[in-house]
Parts: structure tokens; sequence; C-alpha cells
């Protein structure tokens, strides 16, 4: 059986209800990893829905018309209980049982209908399996109900669901009922389950975890498109997107199985390993910090903007696009965010008196705003800090390209207002720890054009001098 | 008539045009027709009620699908149905397959493409449609068909397979005489 027909045999076998949890997980996973099965997926279920259509307008089931959709509605919104119930009466004899089904369903709910974004405090939870020790920025949390909630709060008790960070200044950290505990960042997305085997998903993004040990028959699994992680207990960071899969172990020792060609290795701490198909699965050990860094703009895990490739005038840019904050919706920020982790790549360690100097291009002259989020060298997040609020940040001068270089010294950095207000922990100041990734926006009354070319970390003069080779 | 009016109408009857569509992305989340036929009705009227929060230059099917999904997951709190982990990855995969595959086609070619289908099912042995009524219409599993129908399970897959098949290669060959 060719692999077309395998898929469609999946599919077939999905759509008449036979597959238990491992055939669901396997189809997810192809859907996950091939575009083809995805459109194969949507194709056939496209042709199977026109049919039923076309078959079920045969046999004259009633279906709502937009004019009975208006007057449903209508009724519902200006009229009594009473008139609604007399008008759910001659609308169902009209159209049918099972839409009388539907309005007593309808009748049933509140008006606000539809709660797109609520509050997750409102809402009662199952069974909670983790409790939210720590976050910032934008994020939203998918429960295992459908919920959609943004407004997230430290303490919050979550029994399963979906996390996705939305901005480069997003941090999440859970904490399980074993005291294990998870944390994500920059724009990532996570699902994770525990029925009394922890079992995470990470689509996308950065993840450090902490294990408290778990049952040898019950490891915690993380999957991730391209390779599958038996953790009994440690501490690692981990970085995934569509093609691969980055593992650094600092305590302990994580099994790592890459889907591809079913290779696994044993990953110790001090090691490193990357799932990428072209590289041999073999653990490396963790490189010396370096401590000057030169962003990577394109396909860089957890980069936030539009990337645009070389032109003859124009080196490539990362360009900044638009984010509504959550804690303030009326304001819309023009960001670009860049992740400073790079498969096999040597920890960056920003040092007193460094300094980031960021080159790119603006439509007009404007405030370019940067902040910069720091991991301690265990992978434990930091903090998150501002290299432009001790001062009044200037106006960025352009050339007549409208390119500009704006330059952010160290010792200028302060903590991120935002976290102060959330009351996570955060180091006191950047010095000595890792540079996890960095951010920069403007904050105008239109789009500012703001383009990336380039972020780079300067060590102080005298370091300098000693470590001259830049890590890139 | 309002303005207000104007784009509620508007609104919902482009929802309205994309009933099949929804229909079948609720039908990949909750299993079976009839059930996906109640959610995106159920979405319809969610659709008249938040028609202002419609942004108007987006995508309306991806808007109509966003409702259809959390509708989804009413009918399932409502039945109590517990969503195991593999469920979960399984419709966020599905639903990122269908944000990437399932696009907007314009209502006269959609009438065309139906009208083609029609008349292809029509040419197709009362037999066939039997069968196909049964999957469909009627949500019968292949073993309650073959019972039913007095077939094999594996005739009764072949069968729906075969014609499937024959009715795409109709509306196919009907559109390209037709364009």
């Amino acid at each position: 059986m060719s692999d077309g027909s395998n898929q469609e045999y999946l599919i077939d076998r999905f759509l008449s209800g036979d597959l238990d949890d491992h055939g669901k997980e396997a189809l997810a996973l192809l859907l996950d990893n091939d575009p083809e099965m995805r459109r194969q997926f949507v194709d056939i279920l496209r042709w199977e829905s026109e049919i039923w259509s076309a078959l079920n307008d045969e046999t004259a089931v009633g279906t709502l018309t937009g004019d009975e959709i208006v007057r449903l509605a209508s009724a519902r919104k200006t009229t009594t209980n009473s008139k609604i119930l007399s008008t759910a009466v001659v609308v169902a004899v009209t159209v049918g049982f099972f839409i009388a089904v539907g309005l007593y369903q309808i009748l049933d709910r509140t008006d606000d209908i539809v709660p797109l974004q609520n509050d997750l405090q409102n809402q009662q939870v199952p069974s909670s399996v983790a409790r939210v020790t720590g976050l910032k920025g934008d994020l939203i949390w998918t429960g295992d109900r459908g919920q959609i909630v943004r407004n997230i709060k430290v303490g919050t008790e979550l029994a399963g669901g979906t996390i996705e960070g939305l901005a480069p200044d997003s941090w999440f950290e859970l904490r399980f009922n074993d005291g294990s505990t998870i944390m994500i960042s920059g724009s990532s997305l996570l699902t994770f389950g525990d029925d009394g085997q922890k079992v995470l998903r990470l689509r996308e993004g950065h993840l450090s975890a902490k294990v408290s040990p778990q049952p040898n028959d019950r490891p915690m699994v993380i999957s991730t498109r391209s390779a599958v992680l038996n953790v009994l207990g440690t501490q690692f960071n981990m970085e995934a997107d569509l093609t691969s899969t980055d593992l650094t172990v600092n305590e302990g020792a994580v099994r790592f199985k890459r889907f591809s060609d079913g290779e696994e290795v044993v990953v110790e701490a001090q090691y490193q390993v990357t799932s990428d198909q072209d590289k041999r699965l073999l653990p490396v050990r963790v490189p010396s910090s370096v401590f000057t860094w030169k962003s990577e703009l394109n396909g860089q895990v957890g980069n936030y903007g539009k990337w645009s490739p070389a032109r003859m005038d124009s080196p490539a840019a990362l360009k900044a696009i638009p984010l509504v904050p959550v804690e303030n919706p009326e304001v819309t920020l023009y960001l670009a965010g860049i992740s400073a982790n790079r498969s096999g790549g040597p920890p960056v360690v920003v040092m007193p008196d460094s300094r980031f100097v960021i080159r790119g291009r603006l439509k007009e002259e404007a405030r370019v705003y940067f902040g910069i989020r720091v991991k301690h060298p265990n992978g434990d997040h930091a903090g998150m800090f501002r290299g432009d609020l001790n001062m009044l940040q200037p106006l960025s001068k352009i050339d007549e390209t409208g390119r500009f270089e704006a330059v952010y010294s160290l010792s200028q950095f302060i903590i991120d207002p935002v976290v102060l207000e959330r009351q996570v922990e955060n180091a006191s100041s950047p010095d000595g720890l890792v540079l996890d990734g960095v951010w920069a926006f403007t904050h105008t009354m239109s789009p500012s054009g703001l383009e990336i070319f380039e972020v780079e970390l300067l060590p102080p003069d005298k370091l300098e001098e000693e470590h001259g080779e830049i890590a890139n | 008539m309002s303005k207000t009016n104007d784009k509620r109408d508007r609104v919902v009857k482009d929802a309205m045009g994309f009933r099949v569509e929804l229909v079948a992305y609720a039908r990949s989340l909750v299993g079976e027709y009839a059930l996906a036929e109640d959610v995106v009705q159920q979405a319809f009227l969610v659709i008249f009620d938040k028609y202002e929060q419609f942004q108007e230059g987006t995508s309306i099917l991806a808007w109509c699908r966003a409702i259809v999904r959390i509708e989804v997951f009413r009918l399932k709190d409502r039945q109590h149905r517990e969503r195991t982990l593999a469920s979960r990855l399984l419709d966020d995969a599905i639903t990122a397959a269908y944000e990437e595959f399932q696009t907007q086609r314009r209502s006269d070619e959609m009438e065309s493409w139906r009208f083609a289908l029609r008349n292809c099912l029509s040419r197709i042995s009362e037999r066939a449609r039997d069968v196909m009524r049964a999957r469909f219409v009627d949500g019968l599993g292949y073993q309650q068909i073959a019972d039913q129908l007095g077939m094999t399970i594996e005739a009764v897959r072949k069968s729906l397979y075969r014609h499937k098949q024959k009715i795409r290669s109709c509306v196919e060959a009907n559109q390209r005489q037709g364009s």
C-alpha cells in the first residue's frame, strides 16, 4: 500500500470512529509533520461533506435559512421569555424537531454567548494538575474543554490544555502537583496533561524543565514534531520548530528519540543534542560561554516578526509586526523579537558594562525601545530587563535611506516594569546571566516601518580585547 | 435599512454561504454529521449575535470556523465527554490543517460545482446511493450498513471508495467542460 493510500486509510478509520488514542496520536503527528496529509485531510472532508449536503438536501431535512436565523435570534434578543417560547414552538414546527432541540439550547444560554476572551477565575476547573507560578506578557491558555483564556494569573490551577506565548517577551511557568516545573518563553506553543503520567507536546518554541523523580514506568514524555523525550527526573532546556528539536541537559539524563529514523540516545548532564536530519544523533558537550553575540534573523526558533531576504539595496531584515498588549489593549506596538538560543551554540553571557547595538531602518525618526530576556546557566528563567527606561529614550536619527543605529548600555538596564507589576521573581540585574532573547519596538501613532538588520552584544572594551571572536 | 442591519445581514449571508465548509470542519471534530450540523446551527446563531465583532477585510470563513470550534467544545462539555491528550492534539492538528488548507471559494464557482455534484450523484446506481445515504445521511458505520443492505463490510468499503472516486472524476470532468 502506498503512503498516500495508507494516509487515506488512516483518515478513513478516523472518520469511521475506529481510531483509539494511539491512532489519534499517530494521525495528529502525521498532520503536524506532513503538509500533503493536511491538504488531503481537508480535501477528503470537503468532498464527503459536499456529498453529505447533496444527499441530505434530497431527503429534505430542514435546516435554518438565513432569514430564519435572523428571526430566531431577533426574537431571543427582543422579546420576553414567554414570547420566545411561543416563537420557538412556531419555528420548531416549521423547521423540524432537531431545531427545537437547538432552540432549547439557545434559551438555556446567557447573553454572553461567545466568551472569546474570558476570565479563568470565573470558571470551574475539573481537576487541577498544575498551578501557574509565574508569567509575563501576552499568553493564551486553551483549556481541555475549549475555553480560550487570556487573563491567566499566578496561582491559577489548571487541568491541562494548551498554553501559547504570543510575543517575544512572553514567559510562563507551571508547577505540577509533584513539584516538577516547566517554563516556556517567547513565541511558544505547549500542550500538557497529567493523568498519572505527564505528557507534553511542544509544537514550537523554548521549554525549560526541572522534573522531580518520576515513576520508572511512567516517565514524563515530551514530544515535538521531530523527536520524543523520556524524562525520569532532571533539569534541561529544549527548543523545537518544524524541522528540529534541540536539547541541552543540565542535570540527570534524558532519553532522546528522533522520529525520522527511530535513532535513540541518552543525553547526560552538560551535553546537548539536535534532531536535525543532516546530523548524526550524537550528544556533544555544552560549549564554554562567550561574551559577544550577533543576531540570526532567519529560521531562528522564537524569532518574532516578518523576515525579508537581502536585496540589492538592503540587507536581510526582520520587520516589526503589530502587537496589542494584554495590559493595554488601546495601544498597538510594532515589535520584533530575536532569540539568542542557537542550536549547538555556546551560552552568551551578559557582562557588566556590555552594550547592545541595534542597526535597522525606520520610516521616520522614532524612539526604538529595547528589552532583553535572560536565564540562569541551568536554563531557568532569570528575568526581563529594559534598556530604554532609565533615561528617556532619544529619538533614533535616520540617514537618507532611513537607516539608524541605537546603542543601549547594560549599566542603564532596569527590571522590566511589567515584571514588577506581576510580582514574579526577577534577578536584580542581568549581569553574569545568559542571554535568552531580545526585542525592540516602537510606540507610534502609525506603523513606524521598524526593520532590524542586526543586533549585536559588544563586551566591555577590556573583554573585547580578550575575546575578539564574535559568537556567530 | 440601517447600516447595522446591513452589516448583520451581509455577515450572516456570507457565513451561510460557507455552511458546508463549516459542517466539514465540525464533522472532523465531533465525529458525525448530525452533531456537526447542530453545532453549525448554533454557530450561526452566535454569528448573528456577534456579527459586529467581525472585522471587515479579514476572512469570514476563518472567523466562523473559530466560532464553530468554540461551539464544538461547548457540545463536548454538555455531553461530559472526556478529552484525552491524544484527542486534544488531534483537534489542534485538524484545526491547523483547516486554517492552512480550507479556502474561501467564489459563490458562483461553488454554485456551478455543486450543480455538477448533484448531476453526477444522480448518475450512480441506486444501490450505491443507498450505501452513501446510509453512510453520510444516516451516519451508520460499515458494519451497520453491511447488515442493513445485506453486504459484506469489505463490499461496503469498496462501494463507498469506488463511487466517491467516480463522483469526483465526474465533477472534475464536468467542470473542465464548463470552463
